[in-house]
């Protein structure tokens, strides 16, 4: 069975890289962005991302909150998860049925909600 | 000469006598000049718009001038005084035209030079309610409209400030005479006896008020009259208000300048006739004058009567705008280094699970990711405290959260507050012993529970660590970097005793309160 998508949107390479290597290791496939733009670009052309994992802080004119806003605005299906360094994040301040972890985040806490988001349907792996 | 105006009956709770030893007891006759009641009488000339004004006291044999401005003489014989006759009377006195009058017709500075017509003195009424003087003002062109209502506030304010000053300046005198040994004070013992109660609670209020006159040069003081509900204001209130010079207005007129959010924060009618006002606030004002928001620090005391009712509300307004924007830059930058901090922290974390990709042991890295974990949450409830100290029992609860479930840690203690070098390690120590027992003890199974408690003895916190229900514990034969944290205790100067309980692993860390609570 195929893989399910993340879509991780992260400016930091390394961060990117190693968030890459904790979501495959989770058993998911993951899809790499490096600003708001490239994710909206990907999201565009593909029709089978099952997650988004994006951070907050990034450059360009959209940042993590506003990519987040207009995923569950024109793909509602996709589930999101939003990390940040910023502390002052609160539960009104996501879009609905969004996460937020703080950076530095957990892998494991980050990959258990990735699998508990999308159990119901077929399992992942 | 028929007297054609009765005189107003003599106000003499106390004779004569007493009247001069409470005068006695401040001191002051003869006294060389002092800026502050020079400024009083400066100031009482400038409001009244007289060419004269006095602090005058009054003597068995005359009256002496503490201040004058607009006279030549320090003091006159008693046959002179007007004063004399103000003292006669519980209220302020005003003579519209001294010629006119009964008892200062004849006065030689009537008929004389320089040729006085209008007079108008507050009692200076010591603490408990003796006239020794008055502060007067004096116009040698009648004045058949008198004072007007703001001008007579305004003199009986600057009255009560006299008194202040006299009570003030007595209190130094008498600090200096303890300290250079007992000087013969049996004159003003009687008086003394009289004032002491009193005095004892008005002087609390003068070190006060010397005390944030010295703390910042920026200070305007006031004074609610709680019956009246009216404010006299000082010069520097007044600027720090953004109002026009005025020496006194309806309490509600200031209260009309608070920010709405604050309104709260302020004292009310109300709350000054119960006396539970709140004595130090920080609240906004918006400035008439230019509209801006300013943060002012007020501080407060009640004067009560004999009865225990509240009669006044003095105290001192101080601009802390500049150190509310100083606080905001401050909370600012800590958030942005916090951020920045947690920023670096998941770079490390990323570059350790990078560097380690192809390394065999993966439990290694995730031990060393949950261990930067459980430092950047400390950081987090440091953060919150401005890096000054961190709630024990919230720094456990936060990092434990990390790793397990929290139904599964039964906490009790006391409040503790700890440094923040006591906090890191600290957290550190509990990541160490929770990530032991998820493997090796109590939190292996389903059924473990955690028992933390800690206490403060003689200076010495004890904490500990007790788990239950999970499976038969032995001494392990190995020691990793976790069981020699756990055995290093609090930044390393407490001690640490483990006991291997076939029931489940029990730790005790005690350290000494003021190591881990000072925040150096």
């Amino acid at each position: 069975m195929k893989k399910k998508c993340v879509l991780i949107v992260e400016d930091e390479p390394i961060i990117l890289l190693s968030a890459s290597d904790m979501v495959e290791e989770a058993g998911f496939e993951p899809i790499l962005a490096r600003n708001a733009q490239e994710a909206i670009d990907i999201l565009e052309s593909r029709d089978d991302i099952s997650i988004i994992f994006t951070d907050i802080d990034m450059p360009g004119s959209m940042d993590g909150m506003k990519l987040a806003a207009a995923v569950r605005n024109r793909w509602p299906p996709i589930e999101i998860i939003i990390t940040s360094g910023h502390k002052n994040i609160s539960q009104s301040d996501l879009p609905e049925r969004g996460l937020f972890f703080r950076k530095p985040y957990g892998s494991q806490k980050v990959t258990q909600a990735m699998q508990r988001l999308t159990a119901g349907c077929s399992s992942p792996g | 000469m028929s007297n054609l105006f009765p005189l107003p009956p003599i106000f003499e709770p106390v004779s004569e006598s007493e009247r001069l030893a409470v005068l006695d007891s401040y001191d002051v006759l003869d006294s060389a000049p002092e800026s502050g009641f020079d400024d009083v009488v400066m100031l009482a000339r400038q409001i009244c718009e007289t060419p004269i004004a006095l602090v005058s006291l009054v003597a068995s044999d005359r009256q002496w001038f503490k201040a004058v401005s607009g006279l030549s003489v320090c003091e006159t014989p008693l046959d002179q005084s007007v004063c004399a006759h103000a003292l006669r009377q519980t209220e302020t006195l005003i003579i519209p035209d001294l010629t006119k009058d009964e008892r200062t017709r004849d006065n030689p500075l009537v008929t004389g030079d320089p040729f006085i017509r209008f007079y108008a003195g507050a009692l200076l009424t010591s603490p408990s309610g003796i006239p020794i003087g008055t502060v007067c003002v004096i116009d040698t062109e009648p004045r058949p409209e008198g004072l007007t209502a703001d001008q007579q506030f305004a003199l009986e304010a600057l009255g009560r400030q006299v008194m202040t000053m006299l009570e003030l300046r007595r209190s130094v005198l008498e600090s200096e005479m303890t300290a250079s040994q007992q000087r013969s004070e049996v004159s003003r013992s009687a008086a003394r006896a009289i004032e002491s109660e009193r005095l004892a609670a008005k002087l609390r209020i003068n070190e006060e008020r010397l005390r944030m006159a010295q703390e910042a040069g920026r200070v305007g003081s006031f004074e609610i009259d709680v019956s009246t509900d009216r404010i006299a204001v000082t010069e520097q209130f007044c600027l720090i208000f953004g109002l026009p010079m005025t020496m006194s207005m309806p309490a509600a007129d200031i209260e009309k300048l608070v920010h709405p959010d604050d309104l709260n924060l302020v004292s009310s009618r109300d709350s000054r006739q119960k006396g539970n006002a709140s004595l130090y606030s920080e609240y906004r004002i918006r400035r008439p004058d230019n509209g801006e928001i300013v943060w002012v620090a007020r501080r407060a005391q009640f004067i009560r009567d004999a009865l225990g009712a509240t009669t006044r509300l003095l105290g001192t307004i101080q601009d802390i705008t500049e150190r509310k924007g100083i606080e905001q830059r401050q909370k600012v930058l800590n958030d942005e280094l916090s951020h920045r901090l947690k920023n670096t922290l998941a770079m490390v974390q990323a570059i350790a699970r990078q560097t380690l990709r192809n390394a065999s042991d993966r439990e290694a890295v995730r031990s060393f990711e949950s261990r930067v974990n459980a430092l950047s949450h400390a950081h987090d409830i440091l953060l919150r405290q401005s890096w000054s100290a961190a709630d024990m029992q919230e720094l456990m609860t936060g990092v434990l959260a990390l790793l397990g479930d929290r139904q599964r840690f039964v906490m009790s203690g006391p409040r503790v507050a700890l440094g923040p070098r006591a906090a890191l390690s600290f957290s550190l120590l509990m990541h160490e012993l929770a990530t032991n027992a998820l493997k090796y003890g109590a939190l292996s199974v389903q059924t473990g529970t955690v028992d933390l408690t800690w206490a403060i003895e003689g200076g010495t916190l004890t904490f500990t660590w007790v788990e239950r229900g999970g499976p038969a514990v032995a001494a392990p034969i190995k020691t990793g970097l976790g069981s020699r944290l756990i055995d290093m205790g609090f930044l390393g100067t407490g001690k640490t005793s483990k006991s291997y309980n076939p029931l489940g692993l029990e730790v005790e860390i005690t350290a000494p309160l003021a190591s881990v609570e000072d925040p150096s």
